[in-house]
């Protein structure tokens, strides 16, 4: 598929694109000795089966089973990635648990480190807008998701200051058309003609948003600063009309892409895809901050081995082994399998990072909402840290936080993000919301 | 539905105001003061909601503008989808941009056929600017809007394009601005702590997205230019007016259907190989669902004891046949069936269910948060974690869950929300009778406290008995005027809540169940002119 002209043109004229050349090779490497930083986060989905998402000794994530053997796959993922890892284990969400945001509804802890009611940014956004991480490249930031567009809390890991959900864009033909969109053939007068339209009317709506902010109280003020930040989005991509970075095929247009809206047979292929267009924007610099979110992607019969309906049948049948109670190594069996496949997407994005020369610079955070997903529970929730040579961070390596004790309460997972803002040097003491304040302080040794 | 809203109206005290002559004899009916320090709503700058965008849109362009199924979903309060908080990311403001530019180009050429100027002379670029803008901005534009987008297009001109062209240029500008995306509550603004009056404009603005999802129309403009709507009288003679048009209802509908939770019942699924008609017959559902909140509000009441009870199906042959009736239509009866109003509808019993089985925990839940207004805590609150209970081949659902009371900490919210829920047993995961499950009788009886208040244990022994019970407390007719000003003012505040409430409360009783004679009771009052500057 290709977008048409007259299609591109229309989005141009306000949106600004690039002038992207088609090519069949390789993207052009944007790593270069003091490359951008990147922060990429992927959310997957039914939390994990402990006992197969732990590496055993000697950091050995490639055993029969083993849920996180994608990153020790140089078979199908073109090398190994076990060395970039690390397995960090029992992290809580805390701050959700404190005010009831938990189980299905973790998602948003994740990158927040708030519960429902926070009114803080997700990392990502904080890294990309009040950091500045996003304030030189086309796109401040990328929110991909796949199967769910659903602003609903749970189903997003971004979100605003002021603590609205940043929207998903779920139709790998809309990224492709946002991120590469020229067409073949537009010619340069039509371009110029379209990208002076845009600016002309850029103009005239980023004056009337300072009249109405000029006027609003300043309980107004965050949500017109948001609009703001949107409006030099939009004008980076106007002004940045040149760009050196080839472009990938185009997707395919997919009839139908919502979960339960019968865009599950198209699942496996567009998160491919999306995956794919995440790390060719990552890698073209034209953005340095993305988050994909995987939605519960039941019933897309991913595993012949798996049920209709994994999240009833296999997520909520996971009996996990503790000390009193051996569980039922069958219901680990079938929730690893599903591990195993999300954490392949993630082997790919990392494969596709690494094939184009950012994976160096960039640092890789993987979560979910629940850790034991029978129940319900956003305690030990597994989270991954794939990061590049660029980042001051002891890879290869399986971190208990718990110190191998069962401990009821693990670590916040707001010293996770205090420490990964650092590492983007964000001088943060604490990140998140939470009326128990010891929960956001503090920061995790990941050197 | 043809018949407009006001005939409720005509139906009720209210009459006096004239729905049909639009006097505004006997308004002292609806007066109702506002307390002194009542909380009054935070001026604010409001983003359109999708529903209200289109219907923006189509009155500037004079196209139908279907362009929420492309945008990002809204972000909801509660639920609803007017939300004072929503605001504009880059995500949506790019998809919109470019929904927008296809649109400005389209409606450019339809407008550019039209009658009046077609060129780009100064008092033609004068002329469309004062037109469409005053369209577009609900109000006529300032001097220096009107100059620099005359500007616009006289740039346009020099460079020697086209007036469609420069018209859909000019388009563009007026719809992405904030003057168009957001609703103001702003009036002359003030220092914070103060209270401030809505000007002229936000009078009429406020009126018409309150009752109808979209912009004031000539009339209202008018009205509003003259100054009128600083009185409430002919604000409640305009409301009246409003909720007359035909196209209201739609307004009143998308309030039900988001209070019910089915609004996203389309993008619901259930197990193919347990119910596999479901796909085919969702539709059928939510039709149902829509044509009963319409005959409800035109001729039942506009009350949630009409919603629960209304004792009819407005059904087509299709969910006719799925609920065993012998007619359909708009009023088919429901005599001698199990069901009797919405909790009933086969759209409502889907939405609030699992894809296999009936989840007693979200019927009850529903009941527990929507009519009753009892918020039921969080596991997480209470410091619980949620297992879910083992599935079963042999038991029963209501078996299943024996062990939500067996838990004293289970126990202390799920014995009354599992109770109210087992009381829809008799309904299955897709709304449809059922007398057995997995092989055992289904068991719909249940002692239920309902609510927090409640001094009686009622013994129930179906969702009949439920509704009927329900019926007799005064609470849900409160509960749902409150999750209606959490829909019509775009946001959830108690204390602002508390003062719509009082306003209610001052109604003779015959009244204060009526939605419409509520809304207008507001309209009248200062909590819908004033506002409060510098909260939030």
């Amino acid at each position: 598929m290709r977008v048409s002209r007259r299609r591109f043109l229309a989005a141009l004229g306000v949106t600004g694109a690039f002038l992207a050349r088609e090519s069949n090779g390789r993207a052009e490497s944007a790593t270069t000795p003091n490359a951008p930083l990147r922060f990429i986060t992927v959310y997957t989905p039914h939390g994990r089966a402990h006992e197969l998402w732990q590496p055993r000794p000697g950091f050995d994530i490639a055993f029969e089973d083993s849920s996180l053997a994608p990153f020790d796959d140089a078979k199908t993922y073109g090398k190994s990635f076990r060395d970039r890892l690390l397995v960090l284990d029992g992290i809580d969400l805390s701050a959700g648990i404190e005010v009831g945001t938990t189980g299905h509804d973790g998602s948003r802890v994740i990158l927040t480190g708030s519960g429902g009611d926070g009114k803080n940014a997700s990392l990502d956004q904080f890294l990309a807008i009040e950091h500045g991480l996003g304030n030189d490249t086309p796109h401040t930031s990328l929110t991909l998701g796949v199967g769910s567009d659903s602003t609903d809390v749970g189903q997003n890991i971004s979100w605003s200051r002021g603590g609205t959900p940043v929207p998903k864009w779920i139709d790998p033909s809309r990224v492709y058309a946002e991120l590469f969109g020229a067409p073949l053939g537009a010619r340069k007068e039509e371009l110029e003609h379209a990208r002076r339209a845009g600016k002309s009317v850029l103009d005239r709506v980023r004056a009337d948003l300072g009249r109405l902010a000029q006027r609003a109280p300043r309980s107004q003020r965050t949500k017109l600063e948001q609009h703001a930040t949107a409006l030099r989005d939009i004008e980076k991509r106007l002004t940045h009309v040149e760009q050196s970075c080839a472009a990938p095929p185009a997707p395919p247009a997919f009839e139908r892409l919502k979960a339960y809206g019968g865009g599950e047979p198209y699942f496996d292929a567009i998160t491919d895809l999306q995956i794919d267009l995440m790390a060719r924007a990552v890698s073209c610099d034209l953005t340095r901050v993305a988050t994909l979110y995987l939605a519960d992607l039941t019933r897309s019969k991913l595993l012949a081995e798996l049920p209709e309906d994994v999240h009833q049948e296999v997520a909520h049948r996971y009996d996990a082994r503790d000390e009193v109670h051996g569980g039922t190594p069958e219901t680990w069996h079938k929730l690893g399998l599903q591990n195993h496949y999300s954490y392949g997407k993630v082997a790919r994005l990392v494969a596709r990072l690494d094939e184009a020369g950012a994976l160096d610079s960039s640092l890789l955070l993987t979560s979910s909402d629940m850790g034991d997903p029978a129940r319900h529970s956003s305690r030990q929730v597994p989270t991954l840290l794939l990061a590049g040579s660029a980042f001051p961070i002891k890879t290869g390596r399986y971190l208990d936080l718990r110190h191998g004790k069962n401990l009821q309460e693990g670590v916040p997972n707001n010293r996770l993000l205090v420490s990964i803002a650092r590492l983007f040097g964000a001088p943060v003491e604490r990140f998140g919301e939470s009326k128990a304040s010891h929960l956001l302080h503090g920061e995790l040794a990941l050197t | 539905m043809r018949s407009s809203l006001c005939a409720v109206l005509l139906g009720s005290a209210l009459v006096v105001l004239g729905c049909a002559t639009g006097g505004a004899r006997g308004i002292s009916a609806a007066h109702a003061r506002l307390e002194p320090g009542a909380k009054l709503l935070p001026a604010r700058a409001r983003r359109l909601s999708n529903f209200e965008l289109e219907n923006s849109l189509a009155r500037v362009t004079g196209l139908p503008a279907t362009i929420a199924r492309d945008l990002p979903p809204d972000v909801r309060q509660e639920g609803y989808t007017p939300n004072a908080r929503q605001d504009v990311s880059s995500a949506w403001a790019t998809r919109y941009s470019g929904l927008i530019s296809e649109l400005a180009g389209r409606a450019a050429k339809k407008i550019g056929k039209d009658a009046g100027c077609h060129e780009l002379s100064a008092p033609c670029r004068a002329q469309r600017v004062a037109e469409l803008g005053r369209l577009a901005y609900r109000r006529s534009l300032t001097n220096d809007e009107q100059s620099s987008l005359e500007q616009l297009l006289s740039d346009e001109a020099a460079g020697g394009e086209s007036f469609e062209s420069a018209l859909s240029l000019l388009l563009r500008a007026l719809l992405e601005s904030p003057n168009f995306l957001y609703v103001t509550e702003l009036g002359a603004g003030g220092t914070a702590g103060t209270t401030i009056r809505l000007d002229d404009a936000e009078l009429a603005s406020e009126l018409s997205y309150l009752l109808t999802g979209g912009p004031p129309d000539e009339a209202l403009l008018r009205a509003a230019s003259s100054g009128d709507l600083r009185q409430p009288e002919p604000r409640v003679v305009e409301a009246l007016r409003l909720l007359a048009l035909p196209d209201t209802r739609y307004q009143f509908r998308r309030f039900v259907l988001e209070w019910l939770e089915v609004d996203g019942l389309l993008d619901t699924a259930k197990s193919s190989r347990l119910f596999p008609t479901y796909d085919a017959l969702k539709p059928f559902m939510l039709a149902e669902t829509e044509s009963y909140v319409d005959e409800v509000m035109v001729n039942g009441g506009a009350s949630v004891q009409s919603l629960l009870a209304g004792g009819f199906a407005s059904v087509g042959p299709e969910m006719a046949r799925f609920y065993g009736l012998s007619t359909y239509g708009p009023r088919a009866s429901l005599r001698g069936t199990a069901r009797l109003g919405v909790l009933q509808q086969a759209s409502f019993l889907a939405a609030h269910a699992h894809e296999d089985v009936t989840s007693p925990v979200k019927r009850g839940d529903f009941v527990m948060r929507k009519l009753l207004c009892e918020r039921v805590k969080r596991p997480a609150e209470i410091g619980l974690e949620v297992v879910m209970p083992p599935p079963s081949a042999t038991l029963s659902n209501r078996e299943r869950l024996r062990q939500h009371v067996a838990d004293p900490g289970c126990a202390s919210c799920h014995t009354t929300l599992d109770a109210i829920g087992f009381t829809f047993e008799g309904f299955d995961a897709m709304g449809a009778l059922q007398t057995t499950d997995h092989q055992r009788p289904v068991d719909t009886r249940a002692s239920v406290r309902l609510g927090s208040h409640a001094t009686q244990t009622r013994e129930l022994d179906s969702s009949a008995t439920l509704t009927a019970a329900l019926l007799e407390n005064p609470t849900i007719s409160e509960c749902f005027a409150r999750h209606a000003f959490r829909y019509f003012s775009a946001q959830s505040d108690p204390a602002v809540e508390a003062s719509f409430l009082d306003l209610r409360a001052q109604l003779p009783e015959a009244q204060r169940d009526n939605l419409f004679q509520v809304l207008l009771a507001y309209v009248a009052s200062d909590l819908f002119a004033l506002r409060e500057n510098g909260g939030d």
